[in-house]
């Protein structure tokens, strides 16, 4: 038996693991079986495709850091699996899954592995910005490139590339960005940009084909004229780094990104000057999304733990049959569920106040990807597609009037801290119960003790994510109060 | 009784780190997909590391668990693994020590022992027999440390219903298998064995192998939470000497009085199982209570866990990368907190010698 099979009994089917989601079968039952059918088809997928490759990645990468093909192999099945389109808008040749459906996805890749499961979720990390961008026509060119190869040999990827080395968290939030070391910046040149600087710790860098880079045209003012590119990987002055050699995640590299004189024609600027200060208002999105990938690696280390204790005997007994075992696996399902409950709050949230607010419940609103199609094909979807400036106009007015930044924002960070503990108390409660066994990595748990402390850490770590909490659901409330240690005055 | 002054063995400790680790830790932990670093464990065992408890007239350092612990408390500030290869061999010595001066007097070399899930009984998966007066091991065995790189292995065995520790060497019929990668002290060798009629010297059997073994365990608890304090202080070394270099929310993050406390949470734990080693390794051995040093080792094990995640996180990105020394502890920390018996079930004894009736 592979290390990371679990049988049925220990996996909740999709009526027990969301009773919040049960609703919508009266409600919407056109949503919730959307929703279903996404879930059973991520299950299968992760169990049957993804929980083979795991421990192999992870050894191979271990073994050489540099050597992408045990994930490009992983990428392949999860090209002919359809992941990497599952969530792109129908009218654009994507799945259009609705974005609800997001963290579902998510949290059943990532408890069978969150590095492959995080090469999924980088992708659409890339897609995010650019997709808030609104350049409709380049969007549509990309989503279709990504489509037309996603069942080729080297699928389309993206990624977004925004830390930098000296920079750490300090870029996720609009209160702390104008006093970052920021030490890239976009310069207008003839017909164009011209990108230099060094970004670090990008997820799937090295694997993308495009990803987005966020960058300020004034590294004095970056919040005023912060910026938005997609940057070719071929772009001439743009090159790799090395991967980052991680502790775990290692089936998602993590890319050093260097932009020397990167020349890019201006059709490749994704908002106007300062236009990509937009994605604070949906970084709820984001850090709900890492609550999710996080309730995945608890669940993971719970499903291993207890099919663990139901094998193997101590003292003279199954160690399921030890209460204090018992209250182990106990204590890690309240973990599960209570991770569960948040991120999916959160993602209400989203849907209320933040990102869901200006994307249509189902991608392009569109229920049918033949109705979306033929829409494309009609005079005014050419001349909306023709017109940028007026829906990204349209789009910027929505997002301010529309999207209660605090509330997502809060919410999301809620997310993302209470699951990543959780999921790092439940690596850590899984290789207790499982003894020896659960330091060797041929069992898989000590993996996921290595993976969690990356959610504690990417996506703002949690302890900036406390503070945006404070921020936006304490200190709102309270004028006078000094956020961040008072910022630049503190 | 005076108390004993350490100087001298944490200066030679300190020295064998600078002259022989420091250089060298990052790349051993590639372990297995690296070679077992054999030269510095030659110089270990000239400088007398590797034969730290064993009786002068056996060739050894004749030295206490005290001395050990600040051995391993020194040298794991920078590399636990190579702290847990002197620990083992040391616990290998102690336990043949047990048994038989003429038989530990003949082994030269590593000699691998399997560590305990559950301290209070040895290892289950082998059986013995008795063949014209020798003995015959069959079945296989897990975890069993230093095992790549032993010349002779200690295995516990079924003999007539009893438990029965054996000494096989290498070359009479035992397997070893690909050696393992664990989650930390990678640089510590550990295998699978498979036994097939392997040759085996009886060493003790019966209750008073439990005895031995139960005594021996005992005796190690201090030197085990002189790791886990050994990893804390190399944790609270790199983090102090980090936070004032970089910047983060427009200001240096030793400035950040949260970053202050989480570091205080560092320097507390460190504090507190330093005490507790130096307390438990130093106590006269005939005096001293196994659920004290249990208690010890248990809460060592914590502190160190909690204390080297927050190392990790307090290098935030970087305390990721293997480039830095944190995610190496935090590793660590955890393999050592659960290869020296299982904490929910040293819970359970600490209680039934405390409180059942």
């Amino acid at each position: 038996m592979n290390a990371l099979e679990v049988g049925d009994k220990d996996l909740f089917p999709f009526e027990e693991t969301y009773q919040s989601l049960r609703v919508f079968k009266t409600i919407d039952p056109y949503y919730y079986r959307e929703m279903k059918a996404a879930f059973d088809k991520v299950r299968r997928f992760a169990r049957e495709k993804a929980a083979p490759m795991a421990l192999h990645i992870d050894r191979e990468l271990r073994r050489d850091p540099e050597n992408k093909e045990p994930i490009w192999e992983f990428a392949r099945l999860c090209g002919q699996a359809g992941m990497f389109t599952l969530l792109l808008p129908r009218n654009h040749g994507g799945g259009g899954l609705p974005l609800m459906a997001s963290p579902i996805v998510w949290e059943e890749l990532c408890a069978v592995c969150s590095g492959e499961g995080n090469v999924v979720a980088s992708h659409y990390l890339g897609y995010a910005p650019f997709y808030i961008s609104m350049k409709l026509r380049l969007f549509d060119r990309i989503c279709r490139e990504i489509v037309e190869r996603e069942k080729s040999d080297k699928p389309t990827l993206l990624a977004m590339a925004w830390t930098e080395p000296l920079v750490g968290s300090d870029n996720l939030q609009k209160e702390l960005i104008s006093g970052a070391r920021i030490g890239c910046e976009a310069k207008p040149v003839d017909g164009g940009w011209v990108l230099n600087g060094t970004k670090c710790f990008i997820s799937d860098g090295s694997l993308s084909t495009y990803h987005v880079a966020i960058m300020p045209v004034d590294r004095k003012r970056p919040l005023e004229t912060l910026t938005g590119f997609l940057v070719p990987t071929e772009a001439e002055g743009f090159s790799f780094g090395r991967d980052e050699h991680k502790m775990g995640m290692k089936a998602t590299p993590a890319s050093i990104m260097i932009y020397e004189d990167c020349y890019l024609p201006d059709e490749y600027r994704l908002t106007p000057v300062g236009g990509m200060a937009k994605i604070y208002n949906i970084m709820g999105a984001g850090t709900t999304c890492v609550g999710a990938i996080s309730t995945g690696v608890a669940r993971g280390a719970y499903e291993r733990a207890v099919t663990f204790a139901r094998e193997h005997k101590v003292r003279g007994k199954l160690l399921i049959n030890h209460e204090w075992a018992q209250f182990i696996l106990a204590e890690m399902l309240m973990n599960v569920l209570g991770a569960r409950a948040i991120y999916m709050d959160a993602a209400f949230c989203s849907m209320n106040w933040g990102f869901g607010k200006v994307v249509p419940p189902r991608r392009g609103g569109f229920r049918f990807k033949l109705l979306a199609e033929r829409y494309m094909a009609t005079e005014l979807a050419k001349k909306i597609t023709d017109r940028e400036e007026m829906v990204e106009k349209y789009a910027n007015w929505a997002i301010n009037r529309f999207i209660d930044t605090p509330q997502d924002a809060g919410y999301g960070a809620f997310a993302k801290v209470k699951c990543s503990d959780y999921a790092m108390t439940n690596a850590s409660l899984g290789i207790d119960l499982m003894g020896k066994a659960g330091l060797r990595h041929d069992r898989g748990m000590e993996k996921i003790f290595r993976d969690a402390k990356l959610l504690q850490i990417y996506e703002g770590t949690n302890e900036l994510n406390r503070l945006a909490l404070f921020n936006h659901l304490i200190a709102r409330k309270e004028p006078g109060i000094e956020i961040f240690g008072g910022g630049d005055n503190g | 009784m005076a108390e004993r002054d350490y100087t001298d063995v944490v200066s030679l400790a300190a020295d064998f780190v600078k002259g022989e680790i420091v250089e060298t830790v990052k790349e051993d932990d590639h372990y297995p997909d690296v070679p077992f670093r054999e030269p510095l464990y030659a110089k270990a065992e000239e400088v007398g590391f590797l034969s730290f408890l064993l009786p002068e007239e056996a060739g050894g350092a004749g030295e206490t668990t005290g001395a050990l612990a600040e051995v391993l408390y020194e040298i794991s500030k920078t590399d636990a693994s190579v702290a847990a290869v002197i620990l083992c061999q040391a616990f290998a010595h102690r336990l043949l020590a047990g048994v038989s001066k003429e038989v530990l007097a003949g082994e030269a070399g590593l000699i691998a022992t399997t560590l305990y899930d559950d301290p209070m009984e040895l290892p289950a998966g082998v059986n013995a027999s008795s063949m014209n007066g020798s003995y015959r091991l069959k079945g296989t065995l897990d975890y069993v440390v230093l095992a790549p790189v032993a010349r002779s292995y200690i295995v516990p065995a079924l003999l007539n219903g009893e438990t029965a520790l054996f000494l096989v060497r290498r070359d009479t019929g035992l397997k070893v298998d690909e050696p393992l990668l664990t989650l930390g002290l990678r640089a510590c060798p550990v295998a699978d064995l498979e036994l097939d009629d392997a040759e085996g010297v009886l060493l003790v059997i019966g209750d008073d192998a439990r005895k031995i073994y139960l005594k021996t365990v005992g005796e190690m608890r201090g030197a085990v939470a002189a790791i886990c304090a050994g990893i804390i202080a190399g944790c609270f070394e790199e983090v102090s000497a980090y936070a004032p270099e970089r910047y983060q929310g427009y200001r240096q993050i030793i400035d950040h009085l949260q970053v202050r406390a989480e570091l205080g949470r560092i320097a507390v734990n460190m504090l507190v199982a330093r005490e507790l080693f130096r307390s438990i390794s130093c106590a006269d051995p005939s005096e001293a209570e196994d659920s004290v040093a249990a208690a010890a080792q248990v809460v060592s094990g914590e502190v160190a866990v909690e204390a080297s995640i927050l190392g990790v996180q307090l290098l935030g990105g970087n305390g990721y990368m293997e480039d830095y020394g944190q995610e190496k502890r935090m590793r660590d920390a955890k393999q050592v907190q659960g290869i020296f018996g299982r904490k929910d079930l040293i819970l359970q004894d600490i209680i039934e010698a405390l409180a059942v009736r």
